[in-house]
């Protein structure tokens, strides 16, 4: 009986058999050009024709109904009455034709998929056609012609056959990652996006972009990701803040204390200096100082020497201070930068840093003072 | 991406050109007042900042920025769906020039082509100045 019980094989059955019976017509067609033995073939055909087994499980819902389900089963009955290699390889086609499930007899077989035949059913069905006739006439030369033609069909079945199941499960992965991947080639702008898969490639980039970041600032320091965007953080503003500077002392002056950082609140240090326009400018150079002494002891010298300042020992500097405080004029400051040696201001700040230096300097002991040039 | 070195001869060509325009622009030194002083810092730096955006170009999306703010018409905030992507990008676009209108991958992005063409204009400004003063001892 025909049973309706079918899961996704129908629409390639369909075409199967619609294989199979252009299968029945080009066999017919091209008898009369071919061996003897088809007449008898299409005999022996037409006899199994009509004892139809009821026992085959494939629908019945398909337009030629009766013809191809009984010429199946016809050519199973075959089977089970005809042993030998000629009715197994007869077999083997039809399993190749109707369903790509059978796995066992296919070894026997390449199992090389041939997917390079084509996608339609005629060329198929001349090589099914001249397998069935290769089978008939029992030709044992013919056995690579055989496996050739069976992968043809089994090509074409299995090209006609993926649509019906959607991916096989050679092709389930790549179908799968295929469609995560036009997911995440997808605008990442789309907001309605939601999946993990998406999410998980945007942080990678992200990391990955982290890492090269973590190579340019000069701390690296891998321990988390928001320590490290702050650290990322100061590292730019503090360029930005050596653009700064620099743009400042350029034209020659120690004597730009002042307007050094209106955003830098002087605190309380211990400043001696007589000016307040350089008490505030001094206070704030010697954040600056101290912050650029943490990161490279370079570049907090070349800064200072920006400034016309130095760093000197403090028994230097306090006998310096003391021994110029008589000749000191208050309004000093502006002229003792670009290298006026008349007075120079005895400016003194001292520098004192909390953080330690990996130069093993400690800072407590020195104090910036005006360069005597 | 860029070739350091063919990053230094840029940056260092534009802004010594435009320091030298500067030059005969403002009063010969050394100026009076406080004000003055402050006015010329300000134009040596946004000559280094004009410089670096120029000599970057408009490949970059900082440098779009900061061209933009030079011409005087900062107004490109676009794309306002990034806040939810931020995950505490929030000082970083601040800092960037440009920073507002962009998500956080490519704003990592822009902040370390930012991040290396300062470190090279901030190398080409301390040997400018070093090459012109006279006396440079280190202690």
């Amino acid at each position: 009986m025909r049973e309706p019980s079918r899961e996704p094989e129908s629409p390639g059955l369909t075409s199967i058999n619609s294989v199979m019976n252009q299968h029945q017509f080009l066999h017919e067609m091209l008898q009369p050009s071919n061996f003897d033995p088809t007449s008898s073939h299409e005999d022996f055909l037409e006899q199994m024709l009509s004892s139809v087994p009821p026992s085959f499980p494939w629908a019945d819902d398909h337009p030629p109904p009766g013809n191809s389900e009984d010429h199946s089963a016809a050519l199973r009955m075959r089977h089970q009455q005809i042993s030998g290699g000629a009715a197994k390889a007869l077999m083997l086609q039809q399993q190749l034709l109707l369903s790509r499930g059978f796995a066992s007899p296919m070894h026997d077989h390449n199992d090389v998929v041939d997917s390079s035949s084509p996608n339609s059913a005629n060329p198929a069905n001349d090589a099914s056609i001249k397998g069935l006739f290769n089978v008939f006439t029992g030709l044992p030369g013919q056995n690579s012609n055989q496996s050739q033609q069976f992968h043809h069909l089994q090509g074409g079945a299995m090209q006609q056959s993926q649509n019906l199941s959607g991916a096989a499960a050679a092709t389930s992965g790549d179908g799968a990652a295929g469609r995560s991947k036009q997911k995440v080639r997808a605008r990442r702008g789309q907001a309605t996006d939601p999946h993990s898969i998406a999410e998980r490639l945007r942080r990678e980039r992200i990391a990955e972009r982290m890492k090269s970041l973590q190579e340019l600032v000069p701390n690296a320091n891998k321990t988390d990701k928001a320590s490290m965007l702050d650290e990322i953080i100061d590292y730019v503003k503090f360029l930005q803040l050596q653009v700064k500077v620099l743009s400042m002392s350029r034209l020659g002056g120690a004597a730009a204390v002042a307007p050094l950082a209106p955003d830098k609140s002087p605190e309380g240090r211990p400043t001696p200096a007589s000016n307040n326009n350089n008490k505030e400018g001094i206070a704030a150079t010697e954040q600056q100082v101290a912050k650029l002494l943490e990161e490279d002891m370079g570049s907090a010298m070349q800064y200072l020497q920006g400034k016309g300042l130095c760093l000197m020992p403090i028994s230097l500097a306090t006998a310096i201070s003391t021994a110029t405080s008589h000749s000191r004029n208050p309004p000093s400051n502006r002229e003792a930068g670009g290298g006026g040696p008349s007075s120079p201001s005895t400016s003194v700040m001292t520098v004192q840093s909390s953080a330690t230096i990996g130069r093993n300097i400690s800072l407590k002991d020195a104090i910036a003072g005006p360069k005597l040039e | 991406m860029k070739n350091p070195n063919t990053l230094k001869k840029k940056l260092a060509s534009r802004f010594l050109k435009a320091m030298k325009k500067l030059k005969y622009k403002m009063s010969p030194s050394p100026p009076a007042s406080i004000a003055e002083k402050k006015r010329r810092h300000r134009a040596v730096r946004a000559a280094a900042y004009a410089s670096m955006a120029s000599a970057v170009g408009p490949r970059r999306a900082w440098s779009r920025a900061l061209l933009r703010k030079m011409k005087g018409r900062k107004r490109a905030r676009r794309n306002p769906g990034n806040m939810n992507t931020r995950f505490g990008l929030n000082h970083l676009c601040d800092i960037v020039p440009g920073g507002e209108a962009m998500d956080s991958c490519s704003l990592l992005n822009e902040t370390a082509h930012y991040i290396k063409c300062l470190v090279a204009q901030v190398q080409i400004m301390r040997e400018i100045l070093h090459s012109s003063s006279s006396s440079s001892t280190i202690l």
